[in-house]
């Protein structure tokens, strides 16, 4: 009888392989625009990785819904929440999730012609290998908890990093890092809408 | 969202902001759902829950359900069953599989080892055998313990809604630059 973690395990690989894929197409493309040396390449690689990078991030981000249900089905929550491992390896699948979300939705808002735009480009490039990071980090969480080790686990020396204990921020901390960016991003729309006031006058003028 | 200015998206995503403080500040203990954790939960007392049969389920090894505990379906069980050794536990690596009716020979040997504290290899529990057995001297300190599945849950919420505001803030101000430089101001 075939188990439902097997399907996991299958949904698993295809979503880290797909998704492995977007990212690195998205980072080729940045690279071929960014690098001066590398320009004469861009129309061409653009060809073959842009269209791929965005297929392989929409399948990748369905296939890690599908992934997260299955294995909601094979570990019932209460059990798979009592480890802070799962916990943080949940956390990181979340925060994937989204970041891939939005890095489909920009695509498909822009087109290609997001890479005509530098800061657009830079954004979505950074969001595509913020998704892809979490995707890395998730996929290390899970080799800890199938096999209790994950090549990254240097990294986690060096940084030194305890994945066996709940990654949450403690609730002061997170409290103020919210309200900081609110402080900053409110008052950054503030200045923003000003400017744009200013600027219809002097059009009007 | 399509439809909408770049102006209504900018007050989305402040609104996402927003939305997320008061999410956190609901975990800041002045909110709702703020469930005080328990001892086991603040990792500074035993864990007073026994497990009960449902969480006696994690595999040792990938933390795969294996319920019933007898279950011998197990991929890691079978392997260990074709070398002859059982189910390995959470001592000694080998041995018999304690179950709930018949407490594994392995908590003598962590008495002797001056271990109290003991941490279940099926059900990830602390258990303290001087309460279970009534043996030793209760003086390990606890395994860390996870935190509640509400606080994780809102934290989490938290996160999700500040990272697609910050981002969406993000690709607000470049394609306003973008608008602005196409119209040569």
């Amino acid at each position: 009888m075939v188990t439902v973690s097997s399907y996991h395990t299958i949904l698993a690989e295809l979503h880290t392989g797909m998704l492995v894929l977007a990212g690195l197409c998205v980072l080729i493309l940045a690279v071929t625009r960014a690098v001066p040396g590398m320009r004469k390449y861009g129309p061409r690689v653009a060809v073959m990785l842009e269209p791929t990078s965005y297929v392989s991030a929409v399948g990748g981000t369905v296939v890690l819904v599908l992934s997260g249900i299955v294995g909601i089905l094979i570990r019932s929550i209460d059990v798979l929440f009592m480890l802070p491992v799962a916990q943080n390896k949940v956390m990181f699948a979340v925060f994937a999730l989204n970041l891939w979300v939005i890095v489909i939705v920009i695509r498909a808002k822009f087109g290609s012609s997001l890479w005509d735009n530098r800061r657009l480009a830079t954004t979505y490039t950074l969001v595509a290998l913020a998704a892809l990071g979490f995707v890395t980090l998730a996929g290390s969480l899970s080799g800890h908890l199938t096999m209790k080790e994950s090549p990254l686990d240097p990294l986690y020396q060096l940084l030194n990093m305890d994945l066996n204990k709940s990654l949450l921020l403690p609730e002061n901390v997170s409290y103020a890092i919210v309200l900081a960016m609110v402080i900053v991003i409110g008052a950054t729309l503030v200045l923003s809408l000003r400017g744009r006031k200013r600027r219809a006058r002097t059009v009007q003028a | 969202m399509w439809l909408m200015g770049y102006g209504k998206l900018a007050v989305v995503a402040f609104l996402f902001l927003l939305v997320g403080l008061a999410l956190t500040s609901a975990q800041s203990g002045t909110g709702v759902g703020a469930a005080p954790p328990t001892l086991a939960q603040s990792g500074t007392g035993v864990a007073a829950t026994p497990p009960t049969p449902d969480q006696l389920k994690l595999c040792f090894e990938c933390h795969s359900p294996r319920f019933p505990p007898n279950d011998t379906s197990h991929i890691h069980i079978e392997g260990y069953n074709a070398e002859g050794q059982g189910s390995p536990c959470y001592v000694c690596a080998h041995g018999p599989p304690p179950t709930p009716d018949d407490p594994h020979p392995n908590l003598d040997e962590a008495q002797t080892m001056g271990k109290t504290m003991v941490n279940c290899w099926t059900c990830h529990y602390a258990h303290d055998i001087q309460a279970e057995l009534g043996v030793g001297n209760s003086t390990a300190s606890p395994p860390p313990s996870a935190p509640s599945l509400m606080r994780w849950v809102v934290m989490v919420l938290a996160g999700t809604i500040v990272i697609t505001g910050v981002c969406l803030m993000a690709v607000l101000f470049s394609v306003r630059k973008r608008s602005v430089m196409k119209s040569g101001k």
